[in-house]
C-alpha cells in the first residue's frame, strides 16, 4: 500500500452473458477513485458491447472457463495495473454497490488481508426458502471441510489485499472457487474477517444465478480437490 | 480350433503385423507401438493357447484364467480412468491459461491504443 495518499482499489466484474444487468451493475460501481475491470467470460450475448461509453476496462475470455478463471483473469490484470485492494463482485445485480466501502474498509486499515461479505451477517432480501437452507448447508459442509469459521460461503463480494492476490491461486474454473478461497486462508495464514452486506435477489438473479443442483457438484470438486 | 479363434486370430495378426510395420518404419511414439504390438501379440496367444492364462492363474492363487483376464482388465480399466481424469484437468488448466494470457494481452493492446470512438 503507498505510505501516503489512498490505496488504489481495483474492482474486478466476471460477467458472463449478462447484457440484461451489466450496465446498470457497472453504473452503480463508477466513481473517480476506483478502477473497474470487468471480465467477459465468452458470452454469447453482447455483454461487453452494453459497456460502450463507460470508463471501465474491458477483458474477455475468448472462450467460457467459469467464475474462477474469470476472477483470476481479472485479478493478475488489476496486480499488474498497480493495485492495492481488489474487490470481486458479481455483475447479475445481487450485490449493493454501497457495501464496497465496507468491505474495503479493514483492509485499507491493514486490519486483515481478505474481507468476506456475509448475507447472513447482514441482510439477504427476497431470499428464497431453498436457497437460504441451501446455502446454510454449505456453511455447514465449509466448516467442517475447510475448518473455517464463516457464516456465509459463495458470496461474491470480498476484498483482497494485494498479498493476498498475489498469493491466490483459484485453479477451480468453475464455481468451486469460492470454497477454494476459503481454503486458502489457511493455506496462506492470511488474517480475514467477515463484514455485513446486502444480498438482494431477484427474479432475474435467481435464473442467472447456480442452481441448486451445483451445490452437490461444488461439493464433489471441493472433495476432489483435497484428495489432489 | 474353434470358431472363434479363426475369427479373432487373423484379426489380432493384422493388427499385430500393422504395429510392427509401422515400429519397423520409425513411426513414433515407439512405445506407444510397442505397447499395442506386445498387447495384441498377448491377446492372439491367449485366445490361442487358452490353458496358458489357466496356467498362469493357478500360480497366482487365481482359479480360472477367465478370472485373471477379468481382474486385469478391471485394474487396467481403473487405471486408465484416473490417468485421463487427470490428464483431462491438465488440459483445462492449460486451456485457461491460454484463454487468460489471450485475454491479459489483448487489454494490453487496447490499453495502449485507447478505441477511437
Amino acid at each position: 500500500m503507498p505510505a501516503t495518499g489512498r490505496p488504489s482499489v481495483f474492482i474486478v466484474v466476471p460477467a458472463f452473458n449478462e447484457a440484461q444487468a451489466i450496465r446498470a451493475v457497472v453504473q452503480g460501481l463508477l466513481r473517480a477513485d476506483r478502477t473497474i475491470v470487468v471480465i467477459d467470460d465468452g458470452s454469447a450475448d453482447d455483454t461487453l458491447g452494453r459497456l460502450d461509453g463507460l470508463p471501465v476496462h474491458r477483458l474477455r475470455h475468448a472462450i467460457n472457463r467459469g467464475q474462477g478463471a474469470a476472477l483470476q483473469t481479472g485479478i493478475e490484470w488489476a496486480l499488474r495495473h498497480g493495485a492495492d485492494i481488489i474487490v470481486t463482485f458479481d455483475s447479475d445485480g445481487q450485490h449493493d454497490a454501497d457495501d464496497i466501502d465496507r468491505v474495503i474498509a479493514p483492509v485499507a486499515a491493514g486490519d486483515c488481508d481478505l474481507a468476506l461479505g456475509s448475507r447472513f451477517l447482514g441482510r439477504a432480501i427476497d431470499i428464497p426458502a431453498g436457497r437460504r437452507l441451501l446455502l446454510r448447508l454449505g456453511v455447514v459442509f465449509t466448516r467442517a471441510v475447510s475448518r473455517i469459521d464463516v457464516t456465509d460461503v459463495h458470496n461474491g463480494l470480498r476484498a483482497f489485499s494485494r498479498r493476498a492476490a498475489s498469493e491466490l491461486v483459484i485453479s477451480m474454473d468453475r464455481m468451486a472457487h469460492a470454497s477454494e478461497i476459503l481454503d486458502q486462508i489457511a493455506a496462506h495464514d492470511w488474517t480475514w474477517r467477515e463484514v455485513p452486506v446486502t444480498v438482494r435477489y431477484s427474479d432475474y438473479s435467481i435464473a442467472k444465478g447456480q442452481h441448486s443442483s451445483n451445490a452437490i457438484r461444488i461439493a464433489l470438486q471441493m472433495i476432489a480437490g483435497k484428495l489432489r | 480350433m474353434n470358431t472363434f479363434q479363426w475369427i479373432a486370430t487373423p484379426v489380432l495378426a493384422l493388427l499385430f503385423v500393422r504395429a510392427a510395420f509401422r515400429l519397423a518404419r520409425g513411426a513414433r511414439p515407439r512405445w506407444w507401438l510397442l505397447l499395442s504390438a506386445a498387447i495384441w501379440l498377448a491377446a492372439a496367444v491367449t485366445i490361442l493357447v487358452p490353458d496358458l492364462t489357466t496356467d498362469i492363474a493357478h500360480t497366482l492363487g487365481i482359479g480360472r484364467g477367465a478370472d485373471l483376464l477379468i481382474y486385469i482388465v478391471a485394474i487396467l480399466f481403473i487405471a486408465s480412468f484416473f490417468f485421463f481424469y487427470n490428464r483431462y484437468r491438465r488440459l483445462e488448466a492449460e486451456l485457461t491459461r491460454l484463454v487468460r494470457q489471450l485475454a491479459l494481452e489483448n487489454a494490453e493492446r487496447q490499453h495502449h491504443e485507447p478505441p477511437a470512438d
